[in-house]
C-alpha cells in the first residue's frame, strides 16, 4: 500500500537521523533509496540474483587482499553464524576486477557461508555510491536501502548485529542505540568506593576496632555522604559510648532521608554489646 | 586454588610502623640478607617478566629474617612491601591492621589462611566488580584472580598493582611492548598518567579490546583540548573543535574509529598513521604512497582513466581523480583538495590550500552542482564537471 510505504520510508528516515552514521562528505545512497535487483556472476559459476525472498538482504561488499576486508570477513562470518535461522539472505560481492580465486578463498577461510558475486562493470558499486570498502549494506524486503555500515576496526560485529536485529524487529531502538554507543566502562566511582569503605567500617565495628571503623566511615562520607554512612558512624560512636555524637550523626542521616526508619527511631546508646 | 601460604608464605603481615622498628633493630643482619634475597628474587622475577623496567620491590625485612632461604620469590609476590614511592597505595584493611577482614585470625603474627578462596574474598567488599567483570568484554586474568595484578596488602604503585601499570600489562602483552619500544613515532598516552589504563579498562569493558569507550570518544578526551603537544612538543589540533566546526566528517570519524588511520600504540609514520600517506602537496604517482587511503578507497578509482561508476568526480566518463593524481612529476596528492578529518563542504573539499613559502591560503572556490561541480580561479582557471553525462572532457 502506497500509504504504508510512505510511512515506512518516513520511519526509515527518522531512524537514520537518530542512529545513522554522522554526516559524511562522501555520501553513499540515502537510506530508503530503491536498489535495483540484477543478476551477477557467482564465483561458483552460475549467475545469481542479488536479492533473495527473505525479509532482509545483507550484502558484504569487500576487496580481496585488503586488510580491512579480511577483518570484516571474519566479523561478518561470526554475525552470520550467530543469526543463523533468521530471515536474512546473505551475499558477498567483490569488485568486477577481482581475481576469482582470491575472493573465494578468503571468504571460505573466514567461514562465510554465502555466495560470492562479482560486480561486473561496478554496477552495484555505482548504484550504492560506495566510496569505502568493506561495507555491509542491508536492503529491506521492498528492495530499499535500510542500513549502510562501513567497516570499523572496533565493535564492527556488534554494530552489524545490532543493525540487523533492529531491522528484524528483534531489538528496540534503545537497544540498538546502546549497541552503537556502548556506555563508558568506568571503574571505581565515588559511590562504589564509598560503599566499600562502609563495608569495611561495619566489619571493623564488628571486630571492636572503633577508631579504624570511624576512619573508614569518614572516608566514605567524604566520597559519598549518605544516610547509611551517617547511621553507621552513629553506631560506632554509640559503641564508644559517645552518645551525644552518635545522636548528632543520626540527625544528619535524618536530614538526608527524613523517611528513614532507623534514623527516625534514633540511636541506642550506649550500644548493646 | 589460592592458599593462605601464597599470601603469607613465611610470616605474618604487620603494620608499616612495626616493620620500621624491626628494620632498625635488626638492621645489620637484615641488610645482608636483604641483598641476598633481593638478588634471588631479581633473578626469578626477571625470568617471569623479561620486560620489567622498574626496580624490583625491596623484600620486606621480616621475610628475610624469618626464612630467607626457604622463601621462593614467586610466593612472596603478594607479601607486604616496603613503601618507597610517593604513588604507593595500601589496602584499607591492611592499613587498619585488621587481618581478620580477610584472614581467619586477627593476630598479625599468625593471620592464618584467608577466609574464602579466589575472587570471592575480594568481592565481599568490592561487590561492584561483579558487574564490572560481567561486562561484554571481560579481561580473563581479572576474572580468574584479582591477584594476577594486585597485591592485597600494599604496593609502591597506584591501585595496589604488582608493578608499574605499563610493565605489568606488557609482561603478558609482549607484542605491545615491542611496538611501543620500537616505534619511531611515540604516543605519549601510553607512558603518561595511568598508562595503558588511560584507554583500556583492565577489568572489563563494553567495547572490544577493553577500550573504556569507542575510539574517537577516548581520543577526544585528550585531543579535544587546546594546547595538547605531541611527543616532540609540537602543538596538536583541537579535534573536538575542528569536528564541531566542520560537519562533514570522514567515514572513519563518522564511525568513531580513529584507529582506522592512526596507530594508537606507536608507529613509524608521521602522525602515527597506519600506512603511507604523502605529506606534501605534490607527489609522483605511486599507489604505494597512498596505502593509507587505499586501505578503504578502491585504488581502481584513481588508476582508471575512464569510469562511469567508480567516482562522481568525473566529467562524463573522464575520471578527474585520475587526471589530478596520476602524473609522473607533480601529481596532486589527496591533501591538495581534501580535508582528511572533516570539512564544511561536501566530499571533504577544502576551502583553501596553502600556497607559497608562507602558506598563504589560496581559495579553491569549489561549487557543488546537482550534476557535479566547479573550481574557479584557483590552481587553474575555472573548470566545471558534469557526472551525469557520458561525454568526456572538462569544460573551461
Amino acid at each position: 500500500m502506497p500509504g504504508l510505504d510512505a510511512i515506512r520510508s518516513l520511519c526509515l528516515l527518522a531512524v537514520w537521523t537518530m542512529f545513522g552514521p554522522g554526516a559524511c562528505g562522501f555520501t553513499h545512497a540515502q537510506l530508503g533509496t530503491p536498489i535495483t535487483d540484477f543478476e551477477l556472476t557467482s564465483l561458483d559459476g552460475p549467475k545469481q540474483h542479488l536479492f533473495g525472498p527473505e525479509e532482509l538482504n545483507a550484502i558484504l561488499y569487500f576487496r580481496p587482499g585488503q586488510d580491512f576486508s579480511l577483518m570484516a570477513l571474519q566479523e561478518v562470518a561470526a554475525v552470520q553464524k550467530e543469526l543463523a535461522g533468521r530471515s536474512i539472505y546473505w551475499v558477498a560481492v567483490v569488485p568486477g576486477h577481482t581475481p576469482d580465486k582470491d575472493a573465494q578463498g578468503e571468504a571460505r577461510q573466514a567461514g562465510l557461508a554465502m555466495p560470492v558475486l562479482m560486480d561486473e562493470g561496478d554496477r552495484l558499486y555505482g548504484q550504492l555510491g560506495v566510496a569505502q570498502l568493506p561495507v555491509v549494506v542491508m536492503i529491506d524486503h521492498g528492495h530499499r536501502l535500510a542500513a549502510y555500515e562501513s567497516f570499523r576496526k572496533v565493535n564492527y560485529q556488534a554494530v552489524v548485529r545490532a543493525r540487523l536485529r533492529f531491522l528484524l524487529k528483534e531489538i528496540s531502538e534503545q537497544e540498538m542505540a546502546e549497541a552503537l554507543n556502548p556506555p563508558a566502562a568506568t571503574t571505581d566511582s565515588d559511590e562504589a568506593a564509598a560503599h566499600r569503605r562502609l563495608t569495611l567500617a561495619a566489619r571493623l565495628l564488628h571486630d571492636g576496632k572503633y577508631d579504624a571503623a570511624l576512619n573508614s566511615v569518614a572516608v566514605s562520607l567524604e566520597r559519598n555522604p549518605t544516610a547509611e554512612a551517617y547511621l553507621l558512624r552513629g553506631d560506632i560512636l554509640a559503641a564508644q559510648g559517645k552518645c551525644a555524637d552518635a545522636a548528632a550523626s543520626y540527625n544528619e542521616a535524618l536530614k538526608l532521608e527524613p523517611a528513614n526508619e532507623r534514623a527516625k527511631a534514633g540511636v541506642t546508646c550506649p550500644a548493646k554489646p | 586454588m589460592i592458599r593462605a601460604s601464597q599470601f603469607f608464605p613465611v610470616d605474618a603481615p604487620r603494620s608499616a610502623a612495626w616493620w620500621q622498628r624491626a628494620v632498625s633493630t635488626v638492621a645489620s643482619v637484615a641488610a645482608v640478607l636483604i641483598v641476598l634475597q633481593g638478588l634471588a628474587a631479581s633473578a626469578a622475577a626477571q625470568t617471569a617478566s623479561p620486560h620489567r623496567k622498574t626496580p624490583l620491590r625491596t623484600v620486606a625485612a621480616h621475610t628475610v629474617v624469618s626464612k630467607p632461604a626457604a622463601t621462593p620469590a614467586s610466593s612472596s609476590r603478594w607479601a607486604p612491601v616496603t613503601i618507597t614511592e610517593k604513588n604507593a597505595t595500601s589496602h584499607a584493611p591492611f592499613e587498619a591492621g585488621d587481618c581478620s577482614i580477610c584472614h581467619q585470625n586477627s593476630d598479625p603474627a599468625n593471620p592464618g589462611p584467608v577466609k574464602t578462596s579466589g575472587n570471592d574474598l575480594c568481592m565481599g567488599c568490592h561487590d561492584d566488580f561483579k558487574q564490572i567483570l560481567s561486562r561484554k568484554y571481560p579481561h580473563p586474568p581479572s576474572q580468574k584472580n584479582c591477584l594476577s595484578c594486585h597485591n592485597p596488602h600494599n604496593s609502591n604503585h597506584p591501585k595496589l598493582l604488582l608493578e608499574e601499570a605499563g610493565t605489568l600489562c606488557t609482561s603478558c602483552h609482549k607484542s605491545i611492548h615491542d611496538t611501543v619500544q620500537n616505534a619511531k613515532v611515540k604516543h605519549d598516552a601510553l607512558t603518561n598518567d595511568r598508562q595503558c589504563a588511560n584507554c583500556h579498562n583492565p577489568h572489563g569493558a563494553n567495547v572490544e579490546h577493553l577500550l573504556v569507550q569507542l575510539p574517537m570518544q577516548l581520543c577526544l578526551d585528550c585531543h579535544g583540548k587546546d594546547n595538547v603537544l605531541d611527543h616532540n612538543g609540537k602543538k596538536l589540533t583541537n579535534m573536538k573543535a575542528l569536528l564541531a566546526a566542520n560537519p562533514n566528517h570522514h567515514g572513519p570519524i563518522a564511525g568513531d574509529d580513529c584507529s582506522a588511520c592512526h596507530q594508537t600504540h606507536g608507529g613509524d609514520n608521521f602522525r602515527l598513521l597506519t600506512n603511507n600517506y604523502p605529506s606534501a602537496f605534490y607527489a609522483e604517482w605511486d599507489a604505494k604512497n597512498y596505502a593509507l587511503c587505499f586501505g578503504c578507497h578502491d585504488e581502481k578509482a584513481f588508476t582508471s582513466p575512464e569510469t562511469t561508476e567508480l567516482t562522481q568526480f568525473r566529467d562524463g566518463s573522464r575520471n578527474l581523480h585520475y587526471v589530478h593524481t596520476n602524473k609522473n612529476d607533480m601529481g596532486r596528492t589527496c591533501r591538495a583538495c581534501h580535508e582528511v578529518h572533516a570539512s564544511t563542504q561536501d566530499h571533504h573539499i577544502r576551502e583553501s590550500v596553502p600556497y607559497g613559502s608562507k602558506g598563504w591560503p589560496l581559495k579553491i572556490n569549489y561549487t557543488k552542482t546537482p550534476t557535479g561541480g566547479s573550481c574557479s580561479r584557483t590552481c587553474h582557471a575555472t573548470k566545471t564537471y558534469n557526472n551525469s553525462s557520458k561525454d568526456a572532457a572538462a569544460k573551461p
